[in-house]
């Protein structure tokens, strides 16, 4: 078999960030993001913001070229990265879309009525090769007319690639610029957190290839199916997971629509573990007592002991209440939140004392499916009212390729389809959007080292201000190797109140 | 010291005398369907009577009373729903979740409630608020909607299609309509129409007088002050009414069926009026009324993707100020419980009058209006709705297994006219009396039995803490 070439991971996720420096995403599974390093090291992120914590550092997504002889056992490509050319195309075409007054309650394929063309941001496709390398940034134009008629035109910039010293693409995204002509209101009826026409953002998406020319004369070869890539807003707490992750719907829907191998018994380290700490983190973003409760911290809870059984179901039902205490959506007709069936059964499993509890320990390098799964698992998954990175049109079968893996099928999925119905602009549901929604990106509650717990808007509490403040806002971070979590990086200039 | 409690008084004419009442068929821009719907309207006022304050000498006078009932009327709808949505338990392949719809009636209540109090405050100014809830109804010589707490049976969904019913009723739907209104009617409590008549005399009473008269002649039916419309002149400045009104952005109104509307004259005030009763309980109609919602509800329940919960009815803590027709809670962990829930939706609906009695005058003014207003929200979101489903696994009594369910008592003088250090010191007040509540649960023989129970007192008490701490500060 002749040398197949793939790009993992196949989704990956950037983060607008009005700063020119950045970091990339998690890479590996369980971890958060990294410092860009051109070797092996992983060096966790400790800055999200400039110096003048006024701009937040963008986050890239960082894609690898792998290669296989079998098809089936994937390594990181053996190719001079001149010898890769990596083309990427971005599009925003949240304005342009026919948009419900509130998200879809299933998936959706976005549609732009020809009225509507000028009010798509087309960044174009870049290309780049070699090490080092920078593109020319994505450019579009957003084209809209205010309320009197009169024409409104603005420059959006939706992002750039890079290549780093072994010739890794790295997409970066816009600045995090939203706006529309004056006057235009936001996130107030008529409108709404999801709803506000001539608003524009910046976050996009669309294919990433890949192509290797291993010689002059033969042709190039394709990386099989390309990969994509998301730009998505800021994550405000990058070490906090969502208890449902993007990783796990696909997974479901790779369970129940394409064959995709379900998961055996459950190890205590590498899947029951993962949804605890998630469980347990929330309490640095949230306000509920559940996630701090005891239970959630016992030693007793990788023990397989039948004295333990009821301890272990406890903790379960403690953490399914997740779904009674985030919400799903707010349509009654809207899918409730609920974790997957997968999970579900690791959960069961476990309380009935079904698992593995050889201790595993988490993935120390990178791999293929490793990547694909870090970059996912820091998005979330839960609830599809739209959500954050990418919304409930994710569940739609038809976007993937098959035989699955994650993958975005380029023939039947457009630039910006995956970012075209999330919330416009972005910051209108990220204000309204507390309490029972996504806490992990969006937090609730800001806790400080004196152990007191502030509102984590505050400051920016209203709809424009929070355009206008965005990148001042805090960062919940880990304090050194303590589980716990403070905000840092928050603009001391910035005011305590809206 | 107490002002005496308003009362209404339905005031009857014969159905001979509706030969006063002319059409506006021919008036441009009208279309039939409304024509008819305006003459159905009449036809109901002499069925059920006209609304109108006791003792009102003014157009102004009649116009807060109506309010102020109808105040009264969407804070107790609000509560029933919320109460009936506790017991509901959607079907695993139901095609919807019934709880949360029937919540989601509850908040758009809420926005009536939101936008009857910017009336009121467009009229009356910032002393006409009222977040009472059974003062004037109970007072009045028809209660428009008596309080009674119950959970889901078609019987009980009856009466909330009876109370949200337009004038007229959707062909396609009318068998149903009927059916269901021969058994609300069988309910001795409901008196069909009269919540719909209180908007029908608003909208009257705010529409120009050339206009009103087209639509009824009521000064012909019924004895009404000389001058029976609202003017400009009875109309508070703009800038106080700015400065006190519920905004959507403060109360984090984000949903497009909430309406919250900031009306500034008398026609903003007819629109408002004429939305609130097509989404819910006038005679006008829309889609997606209260009315069709609950239709909808009753054709789940028919074919079984809805239960419900056998929770009490009207359970409450003997105090005269909770649900009507029911029984107190006896049993003594129930009752604490009891106790501590309304307390906390006392205290919320404290907040919300208090945060509406803040003027926005300065950023110092506005930002304790919006924190007042922010913690309403918060306690509305999490202590009310994570509070409703403790209930359902408490009994009411010692010796027998009936459930209890929220008792909703509402103690009125939480929600008497004061300034505004003394609202401050009724939270206070009433957060102490939670403090003593949570230790006593703590203590009871029964909070072991229930491994929840402590998560949720870590939650009230966080959440307090919160309200402590607003409420510690000083006054602007």
């Amino acid at each position: 078999m002749s040398t197949a070439y793939r790009i993992f991971p196949s989704i990956g996720v950037a983060r607008l960030g009005a700063d020119g420096d950045f970091f990339v995403g998690p890479e590996m599974p369980g971890g958060g993001p990294t410092e860009a390093t051109s070797d092996e090291s992983i060096v966790p992120v400790t800055r999200f913001k400039d110096n003048t914590r006024t701009k937040i550092r963008k986050q890239g997504a960082r894609f690898h070229l792998f290669e296989s002889n079998d098809g089936r056992t994937w390594q990181p490509a053996n190719v001079p990265p001149e010898n890769i050319t990596w083309a990427v195309t971005l599009v925003n075409k949240k304005s342009a879309v026919d948009r419900p007054a509130e998200p879809p309650i299933a998936p959706m394929r976005p549609n732009v009525s020809p009225a509507n063309a000028n009010q798509v941001i087309a960044g174009g496709t870049n290309s780049i090769a070699g090490r080092d390398a920078s593109s020319p940034t994505f450019r579009g134009t957003y084209k809209t007319k205010a309320s009197d008629g009169s024409p409104f035109q603005v420059d959006v910039e939706l992002g750039q690639l890079r290549t780093d010293s072994k010739g890794r693409l790295i997409v970066l995204g816009g600045k995090g610029f939203s706006s529309a002509p004056a006057g235009s209101p936001l996130g107030v009826p008529p409108n709404t957190y999801y709803r506000n026409p001539n608003w524009h953002d910046d976050v996009a998406d669309g294919p990433v290839t890949a192509e290797v020319k291993l010689n002059s004369t033969d042709p190039p070869i394709k990386a099989e199916n390309g990969a994509w890539v998301i730009v998505a807003p800021p994550d405000y707490a990058p070490e906090i997971n969502g208890v449902v992750t993007l990783y796990d719907v696909l997974l479901q829907l790779g369970i129940d629509s394409f064959g995709f191998p379900k998961p055996g018994r459950p190890s205590f380290d590498l899947d029951v573990a993962p949804i605890l700490s998630r469980v347990r983190r929330l309490r640095w973003v949230h306000q509920n007592a559940s996630w701090s409760d005891v239970r959630l911290e016992s030693p007793n809870l990788r023990s397989r002991a039948e004295g333990d059984k009821a301890l272990r179901e406890q903790v379960m039902n403690l953490v399914l209440s997740v779904e009674k205490i985030l919400q799903g959506h707010t349509d009654p007709s809207g899918p409730p939140y609920r974790f997957r069936k997968f999970q579900r059964d690791f959960l069961d499993s476990w309380a009935q004392g079904d698992f593995d509890d050889t201790p595993s320990p988490p993935a120390s390098a990178i791999s293929a499916e490793g990547l694909t799964r870090a970059a996912l698992e820091g998005a979330v998954g839960q609830g599809f009212c739209p959500g954050i990175e990418a919304g409930i049109i994710l569940l739609d079968k038809t976007l993937y390729s098959a035989p699955f893996n994650f993958r975005i099928n380029h023939v039947n999925v457009a630039a910006g389809d995956l970012t075209a119905l999330m919330a416009q602009p972005w910051q209108a549901d990220f204000l309204k959007c507390n309490i029972e929604w996504w806490p992990t990106q969006r937090p609730d509650i800001a806790p400080q080292l004196s152990g007191a717990k502030l509102n984590w808007v505050r400051g920016a509490g209203q709809h424009k201000l929070l355009v206008q403040r965005s990148g001042q806002l805090g960062f919940i971070v880990k304090q050194e190797a303590n589980e716990v979590f403070v905000e840092a990086e928050r603009d001391p200039a910035m005011p305590s109140f809206p | 010291m107490r002002r005496s409690v308003p009362r209404v008084r339905w005031q009857k004419f014969g159905t001979g005398q509706l030969s006063s009442v002319r059409s506006v068929v021919s008036a441009p821009g009208r279309n039939l369907e409304f024509s008819a719907q305006r003459n159905e309207t009449a036809s109901i006022l002499a069925q059920v009577g006209v609304p109108l304050l006791e003792g009102a000498q003014t157009a102004q006078q009649h116009a807060i009373g109506l309010l102020q009932i109808a105040a009264e009327v969407e804070q107790a709808l609000m509560v029933q729903y919320l109460y009936a949505a506790t017991s509901a338990v959607s079907a695993p392949d139901a095609p919807e979740d019934y709880q949360k719809k029937l919540i989601r009636i509850a908040v758009e209540e809420m926005g009536h409630l939101a936008t009857v109090q910017n009336l009121l405050l467009l009229v009356g100014g910032p002393d006409a608020l009222h977040l009472q809830r059974d003062e004037i109804r109970k007072n009045s010589d028809e209660n428009p909607i008596p309080f009674i707490l119950q959970p889901i049976t078609r019987v009980t969904l009856a009466e909330y299609v009876a109370a949200e019913m337009p004038a007229t009723v959707p062909p396609v739907r009318k068998a149903l309509v009927d059916e269901l209104m021969a058994l609300a009617g069988s309910a001795t409590h409901m008196k069909l129409h009269r919540v719909g008549a209180i908007y029908a005399v608003l909208e009257w009473m705010f529409l120009p007088k050339k206009e009103a008269r087209a639509w009824i002649d009521l000064p012909s039916l019924v004895s009404l002050p000389k001058n029976p419309h609202i003017t400009s002149a009875d109309l508070r400045p703009l800038e106080e009414v700015q400065q006190y009104e519920a905004q959507a952005e403060e109360w984090q109104v984000f949903r497009p069926d909430i309406i919250l509307a900031t009306p500034h004259d008398a026609n903003e005030a007819v629109q408002a009026i004429r939305r609130i009763a097509a989404q819910g309980e006038g005679f006008d109609d829309s889609g997606q009324s209260h009315f069709q919602q609950f239709l909808g509800v009753v054709d789940a329940l028919d074919q079984q993707k809805l239960s419900s919960i056998a929770l009490a009815v009207s359970p409450s803590l003997g105090t005269g100020n909770g649900g009507e027709r029911g029984e107190p809670i006896s049993h003594p962990y129930t009752r604490l419980w009891g106790e501590v829930f309304s307390q906390q939706y006392g205290a919320l609906v404290l907040c919300i009058y208090h945060a509406l009695r803040i003027p926005r005058q300065d950023d110092a003014s506005a930002m304790r209006r919006g924190s007042v207003a922010a913690l309403a929200v918060e306690g509305m979101k999490t202590i009310i709705r994570s509070l409703c489903p403790l209930f359902a696994d408490l009994p009411l009594r010692s010796n027998d297994m009936a459930l209890a369910g929220p008792p909703f008592d509402l103690d009125p003088s939480l929600l008497q006219l004061a300034p505004e250090e003394e609202l401050t010191e009724r939270h206070l007040t009433t957060l102490e009396k939670l403090s003593i509540l949570y230790k006593s649960i703590e203590k009871a023989p029964e909070f072991n039995s229930f491994p929840q129970h402590k998560n949720t007192l870590d939650n009230l008490r966080t959440f307090d803490e919160q309200a402590r701490e607003l409420f510690s500060v000083p006054t602007v």
